[in-house]
């Protein structure tokens, strides 16, 4: 333990320069001194990097979402004019169609997404922290309700209601590695929320685009609760 | 040697919205057209695009990195390699047209692959940091968020002592778990 110690004094630069002179000969000298280094650097170092830097990532995604949606427009409907003029004894006569095509781009998570059911309703005398998060969870801000979801479960991690809306804020804004981690926490096996979090996990592998995983996930939503008919429907597409 | 393209890298890293808007103005429709044209949606080409930005914030972040090729073959290599992914786990779909002219550079080919790999590392180290306890996660999180250790202890409500012996301990049981993991290998050597 005290090795790790060493090694982090080391790379946060709290070492005078004969430590640092010593450490770096040892580093030379001892194979498994220069193992844990390494192991250090590509681990300890990197995950700290990450989220010394997970407030910038939060707003940059944030601005990534919105010029998203200026330069990737759905086409839902395109409609085509087209004229043809026909033949016309007196030449006057002229038949105007129209034809129209749609073009569908949408893909299987679209057709499947909507929660307008979920809402998360609190009880009185909840921290002010929560009940904004909440709200900026049921208006649909979903980046604003990941930072307070995660403080408060922090000191809350049992709170399974907040433990899903935070799952699906984090589908929403793309976290889908996060998301997957919060669906399979193990409380929520036996509780009133299982069947969410299985759902919600198959929608975040579909939105991952892993069909192999997803069908897997809905293949364990049986009969009789209420997710069953739409895992159905949703294997039916995949497969 | 730095390619001029790197102020787009510092424009990810500091939310510059004006350059910003600036790759999705001029790098956004060969991505969107690559995707539509191989199977994709609309929305999956956004999701791509904004993945790959991410990827290349996240190793900008996380190492002095310095772009070395055009910015739109490197970004462009990042998201087909994202949607080949996509592909490969689908059944149904592949991919049937592909122009990679002016694309296929060994230098963009090897920046894109360290931005994956360090991407997928990191997929692995939070995985071993969620296997942690729910205080080890929480302190370490906090700890590495830039707060000082006087306010972490502050914060979780804890003697200074106890947190730093307690930081000490959980790092050590997360390199364990790194160690014991069998992709070890695959992540970190």
């Amino acid at each position: 333990m005290e090795r790790w110690d060493e090694i982090e004094r080391y790379f946060e630069g709290e070492m005078n320069e004969e430590e640092t002179r010593i450490f770096e000969y040892n580093i030379q000298s001892d194979e498994l001194l220069r193992a844990d280094v390494k192991d250090y650097e590509k681990s300890i170092l990197l995950l700290k990097k990450k989220y010394n830097s997970e407030d910038r990532r939060l707003a940059l995604l944030k601005t990534l979402k919105e010029e998203g949606k200026k330069h990737f427009v759905e086409k839902k409907t395109k409609v085509v004019p087209f004229k043809k003029a026909l033949l016309s004894v007196a030449a006057v006569a002229a038949i105007v169609l129209f034809g129209t095509y749609f073009l569908n781009n949408g893909s299987l998570y679209e057709e499947y997404e909507s929660h307008e059911s979920v809402s998360v309703q609190l009880k009185g005398g909840q921290d002010e922290g929560l009940i904004v998060a909440v709200e900026n969870f049921n208006t649909n801000q979903y980046d604003d309700a990941v930072i307070g979801f995660e403080n408060y479960l922090m000191e809350h991690p049992k709170d399974l209601q907040i433990l899903k809306a935070l799952g699906i804020s984090y589908l929403e804004i793309n976290e889908l590695e996060k998301a997957i981690n919060v669906f399979e926490n193990n409380d929520f096996k036996g509780s009133v929320f299982e069947h969410d979090a299985q759902w919600y996990e198959a929608l975040t592998y579909l939105k991952m685009r892993d069909e192999n995983k997803c069908v897997l996930v809905l293949k364990k939503i049986v009969k009789g609760t209420p997710y069953y008919k739409q895992a159905q429907d949703l294997l039916d597409d995949i497969q | 040697m730095q390619h001029k393209d790197h102020r787009y890298i510092t424009a990810l890293i500091e939310n510059d919205t004006v350059l910003i808007k600036e790759i999705y103005d001029k790098f956004s429709p060969k991505i969107k057209n690559y995707v539509l044209s191989n199977s994709g949606s609309m929305s999956e080409a956004k999701d791509i695009f904004q993945e790959g930005l991410i990827s290349i914030f996240s190793k900008a972040t996380n190492s002095d990195f310095v772009l070395t090729c055009p910015f739109e073959a490197y970004l462009f290599m990042i998201c087909r390699s994202k949607w080949l992914n996509v592909l490969r786990s689908s059944k149904k779909r592949k991919e049937t047209n592909v122009d990679l002219e002016g694309f296929n550079s060994v230098e963009a080919e090897c920046q894109c692959e360290e931005a994956l790999l360090t991407e997928e590392r990191l997929s692995f180290l939070e995985r071993k940091m969620n296997a942690l306890d729910t205080s080890c996660v929480k302190l370490l999180k906090l700890s590495w968020s830039g707060v000082s250790m006087d306010e972490v202890a502050n914060k979780l409500g804890l003697t200074y002592a106890y947190v730093r012996k307690k930081k000490s301990l959980c790092k050590s049981k997360l390199i364990e778990l790194i160690r014991t993991d069998n992709d070890y290998n695959k992540y970190l050597e």
